[in-house]
């Protein structure tokens, strides 16, 4: 309940503010580029990696991609991109 | 991501497999330690990654945590390329010695060619080079180019212009040689008359004049004879009967020469005149394929102007092969102007002054004008004929066909 609350203010705060709302609410960025690349800002860890699927945990869940001949190209603290032919990207919570 | 790449290919980094099922836990751990992984793929039975060298034992030790097993498949980068290279020393000697060698042999001169030669050899142009300080395997440095040319012709007269050219390795000697000029031919000539003309002046070198001042000659007319004839009073009876001697004529004759010109104007003239209505038609062409045309194709006017103005789109960039004409008609009014008689006889007088100066030869100098009015049977136009006259040298030599 108060978390919800918390969240609410959080959102008015960043309309008033116009700032970018994933910084305010914690949330993950995510940057697709056709079926080629995903690039995902904000995560929390990798769940699960095969050529198939990637699955990132992410602050509320995980964001799962889909695809074939996928290639984590670039791993960093906050940043993950992911390479190869991705046929769905799916959020989890 | 490419100043990324460059950067580990120049410290050095490795492509490591990983196996075991907490593959996840100990990539999640290695981000946490801020070390770089990237290029992660996912194979049958294991992941490969790519890892900074610095990073490894890191990793390895994180590896013993999660019971992951870590191999090294393969290691890249300059570190490892400079180690292999040292291991392979020769090759990386018998590179240098190449490399140097190569450019050694490329800053000197290997071969020498001639061009434009004609009557001297090769050889012996070679051979003068060589005297002169160009020869094979010289440096290109040291070479003095124009000295060498210079050399060169002073040691041969029959040289008239050298040139060094280096190509590459190659050495270009270019010659030109000298032209004998042919000799003026002594045999028997005649002047004859390039234009008609009235003669004014005779002047005769060598020959013999067949006209005097006041003749009117023609075109081709023989004007001094190319022959010598023993003419002096002092000469004996036996002495004037030897037999001419045939020479190359040469003298000037001076003429007047007439450049007419005619002209004719009407008394009445036709001006057009636009009355300002016009009528616009469009037409896109595509590939030099008209494609659309707007505007009408009748043309209501009696008398018109057609204005017709083609416009591409600018190339550019690229070429598009699209255009667009536009044509412009513009009725005309058509009005008969009478013209006085002296204007008419200024306009024919304009127009004949223009066709006689076509004639007149470059550099000559008009020393008369000549205008007259000639009677017409004719109605409604006056004619006129514009005559310019000249003094000048109508003696040329005679060619073997005979005249100019």
């Amino acid at each position: 309940m108060n978390d919800k609350k918390v969240s609410k203010w959080r959102t008015r705060l960043a309309d008033a503010l116009e700032l970018p709302r994933e910084i305010i609410l914690n949330l993950p960025r995510v940057t697709v580029i056709g079926t080629l690349q995903c690039y995902l800002e904000n995560h929390r860890g990798v769940i699960e990696y095969t050529g198939e699927r990637v699955r990132v945990a992410i602050d509320s869940g995980e964001l799962v991609i889909d695809g074939q001949d996928l290639v984590i190209r670039y791993l960093a603290d906050e940043e993950i991109a992911v390479d190869g032919n991705i046929s769905a990207i799916r959020f989890e919570t | 991501m490419f100043i990324h790449k460059l950067r580990y290919y120049f410290t050095g980094y490795l492509i490591i497999a990983v196996q075991g099922r907490n593959t996840e836990k100990l990539v999640n751990l290695a981000i946490r330690r801020r070390i770089p992984i990237w290029d992660l793929q996912h194979r049958t039975d294991y992941t490969c990654l790519k890892i900074d060298i610095d990073s490894f034992f890191e990793m390895r030790h994180l590896a013993r945590q999660t019971a992951c097993r870590l191999q090294i498949l393969q290691k890249v980068g300059l570190p490892f390329l400079y180690r292999r290279l040292i291991k392979r020393r020769g090759l990386v000697i018998g590179l240098c010695f190449f490399i140097s060698v190569l450019y050694f042999l490329s800053s000197m001169i290997l071969f020498i060619d001639v061009k434009g030669n004609e009557n001297l050899e090769a050889e012996y142009i070679l051979q003068l080079a060589e005297e002169s300080g160009a020869s094979p395997w010289l440096f290109k440095g040291k070479l003095n180019q124009n000295e060498i040319a210079q050399q060169m012709l002073i040691k041969e007269p029959k040289l008239e212009w050298v040139g060094l050219h280096i190509q590459g390795t190659r050495l270009l000697i270019e010659v030109v040689e000298k032209i004998k000029l042919p000799v003026e031919s002594d045999t028997q000539s005649h002047l004859v008359a390039a234009k008609d003309g009235l003669v004014t002046d005779v002047l005769v070198v060598t020959g013999e004049a067949k006209v005097k001042e006041g003749d009117t000659v023609r075109r081709g007319q023989l004007l001094i004879e190319g022959i010598l004839r023993p003419q002096s009073p002092y000469l004996s009876e036996e002495e004037a009967q030897l037999p001419p001697v045939p020479v190359k004529a040469r003298g000037e004759v001076q003429a007047r020469v007439w450049y007419e010109g005619y002209g004719e104007a009407a008394l009445t003239e036709a001006v057009r005149q636009r009355t300002g209505k016009r009528i616009v038609n469009w037409t896109l062409l595509v590939n030099e394929q008209p494609v659309l045309r707007i505007g009408r194709t009748q043309i209501p006017y009696h008398v018109y102007d057609t204005e017709t103005a083609r416009r591409g789109f600018s190339e550019r960039i690229i070429r598009f092969p699209v255009e667009i004409i536009t044509e412009t008609y513009h009725e005309v009014d058509l009005q008969e102007k009478k013209i006085s008689k002296a204007e008419a006889l200024k306009i024919a007088t304009e127009r004949a002054k223009v066709l006689a100066e076509l004639q007149l030869p470059d550099g000559e100098k008009v020393e008369d004008v000549t205008i007259e009015e000639i009677p017409l049977t004719e109605e409604g136009i006056v004619a006129v004929r514009y005559v310019l006259e000249t003094s000048e040298n109508i003696a040329v030599e005679e060619t073997v066909s005979g005249g100019e």
